[in-house]
């Protein structure tokens, strides 16, 4: 049906017409943009440099409100355009691939509560952790434990209008332990400020706030800057996805296309910008050393009207771009990318997720198909 | 059959690209007084959240002013304010991101008069899974063709055409249970 009986047209215009006006605030609206001008300020982007270091980055997360599925062994699936045999560096891998379920592709997604985490193992198994109500993964660490956010609503049922000054909410920086067991727990809310948890390492976690990018160490929660927005001419805070280890930071914006721009923490120059031809899946993240970077992304394949997930691996010292393939299946309709964790510095797991093309219309996340691509940079 | 029916929340002019303007904020005062109140409706109806809808509106209305050069120029600037209001709205980041100052909330008046068709009608949209109800509020209230919605929704045209029409079967379905 390409056409909207003018019954259900008009039912549907009878409906928007129940919403109050908007009120045409356009002084909000600008003050809205001159709030985000102002973290940008005369920093000077771009120039070229080269660059390696050391440790582990960390996946941004997605949570979701559908039911995990079951856990059913991940499979390794080939991959055409490289030899997709796992290494011998996998066990144990330098990243831990964990996955979770995009509400927003899969579920209705009007309320987003929090899903336990799932790794998968270099063997290709799933393992459930089980995680404190309402965490939210930021990180989960070579030696075991797991970095996360925890939300407690300490009003709840008390209806109140979101804003800097919302009372009764905590956002704590929790780790857990290899077994589970809670290890630390801080409140790192300011009141007035955005806090994301970007990524962590053994000793610190990464937190964006209003000003910037901040490591807050885990031990004693002592914060210190490592780049300010202002310096690296843009609001850190507003990227939809970041990577970061201590002297390096990849982050997306994606308004408009997929666009990755990676910066030196030191001074936030940024050193290079890749871009795709598509829109970016979550589960952008930097190699171990930090050479490389994966950048999921999907596109549309019109003259076969179907969406196809792709993987493309950059050089973030010279934005050369160093792989672009196909992860999906093609006997899969498409679903999503849940997680990325390189094996070592020239391996990357892709865990993806998708569902038999001759899958019903209507079905439940559990009809999914999760799968795991190798990619092997040459 | 057909989509147009005329409604007083449809602006008098179409989505298409603005006019490049000498005077970048007259041009962004226009396109925003004139797309403003529908989107904002739009995002209402997608999202089932009208409180939400309205700081979406105006958190896509803010990106869309920064960078006005440029979208403007575009084919469909009302469709990019959609598109990123609503993944602005069902982002997950945005549970983190609510702290940051919404707008002044000083426009909630209600609705004019009480419409229980309209209630009947909304609540039946409020019914179906949310990916069809985006699709058809690209399609009837922002007047996008098939081939604009797929772009603004980053789907395919094949898919637009199958949430369309299970999303007004099902449209039709909830509206019959309530009569």
């Amino acid at each position: 049906m390409d056409a909207v009986p003018d019954d259900l047209a008009e039912a549907v215009h009878r409906a928007a017409r129940t919403t109050p006006p908007h009120g045409s605030d356009l002084a909000a609206v600008r003050r809205r943009a001159r709030a985000g001008r102002r973290r940008r300020s005369a920093a000077t982007a771009g120039g070229l440099a080269l660059f390696v270091a050391l440790a582990a980055g960390a996946v941004p997360l997605l949570a979701g409100n559908a039911p995990a599925p079951t856990s059913r062994p991940a499979a390794t699936s080939a991959v055409p355009a490289a030899p997709s045999s796992p290494s011998p560096t996998w066990t144990p891998p330098a990243q831990r691939l964990v996955m979770t379920v995009d509400p927003a592709r899969h579920g209705p997604g009007e309320d987003l509560p929090f899903l336990p985490v799932e790794e998968v193992l270099a063997d290709g198994s799933v393992r459930r952790h089980p995680v404190p109500e309402n965490f939210s993964l930021g990180a989960a660490l070579p030696d075991g434990r797991l970095v996360g956010l925890v939300y407690t609503d300490l009003l709840p049922g008390s209806p109140r209008a979101d804003g800097p000054d919302v009372e009764g909410l905590s956002i704590k920086l929790v780790v857990l332990g290899a077994d589970g067991a809670l290890e630390r727990s801080r409140e790192v809310r300011i009141k007035g400020q955005g806090v994301e948890l970007i990524g962590a390492d053994q000793r610190v976690a990464y937190l964006a706030r209003d000003t910037g990018i901040v490591t807050h160490d885990l031990a004693t929660g002592r914060e210190r800057m490592l780049l300010r927005s202002s310096t690296a001419g843009v609001d850190l805070l507003t990227a939809s996805r970041t990577d970061v280890r201590p002297d390096l930071l990849v982050e997306q914006r994606d308004d408009d296309g997929c666009r990755t721009d990676v910066r030196r923490t030191a001074d936030g120059v940024r050193i290079a910008r890749l871009t795709v031809g598509g829109v970016c899946e979550n589960g952008l993240r930097l190699a171990p050393d930090g050479a490389l970077v994966a950048v999921p992304y999907r596109r549309l394949d019109q003259s076969r009207d179907r969406r196809e997930q792709r993987l493309a691996v950059f050089d973030t010292a010279t934005g050369a771009l160093r792989t672009d393939q196909a992860i999906g299946n093609p006997a899969m309709t498409p679903g999503a990318v849940h997680g990325v964790a390189w094996s070592d510095d020239l391996t990357v797991r892709v865990a993806w997720t998708g569902l038999p093309v001759n899958a019903g219309r209507d079905v439940g996340v559990d009809a999914l198909v999760r799968e795991v691509t190798t990619v092997r940079v040459q | 059959m057909g989509s147009d029916v005329a409604s007083p929340i449809r602006p008098p002019d179409q989505l298409g690209p603005a006019r490049p303007d000498a005077d970048p904020d007259a041009s962004f005062e226009r396109f925003y007084r004139t797309h403003v109140d529908r989107i904002h409706r739009a995002l209402a109806l997608a999202t089932g959240d009208v409180g939400l809808a309205r700081e979406a509106a105006d958190e896509a209305m803010a990106r869309a002013y920064a960078r006005w050069d440029r979208i403007q120029k575009l084919d469909n600037p009302a469709g990019w304010v959609f598109r990123v209001g609503l993944n602005w709205a069902t982002s997950w980041w945005r549970k983190v991101r609510r702290e940051r100052p919404p707008a002044p909330d000083d426009s909630d008046a209600p609705a004019a008069g009480p419409d229980p068709v309209g209630m009947a009608a909304r609540s039946a949209l409020d019914q179906l899974p949310t990916a069809q109800r985006a699709v058809i509020v690209c399609r009837v209230l922002l007047d996008l063709s098939t081939a604009e919605t797929a772009a603004v929704l980053d789907l395919t045209e094949g898919t637009v055409k199958s949430r369309l029409s299970r999303g007004l079967a099902g449209l039709r379905t909830a509206l019959a249970e309530k009569e």
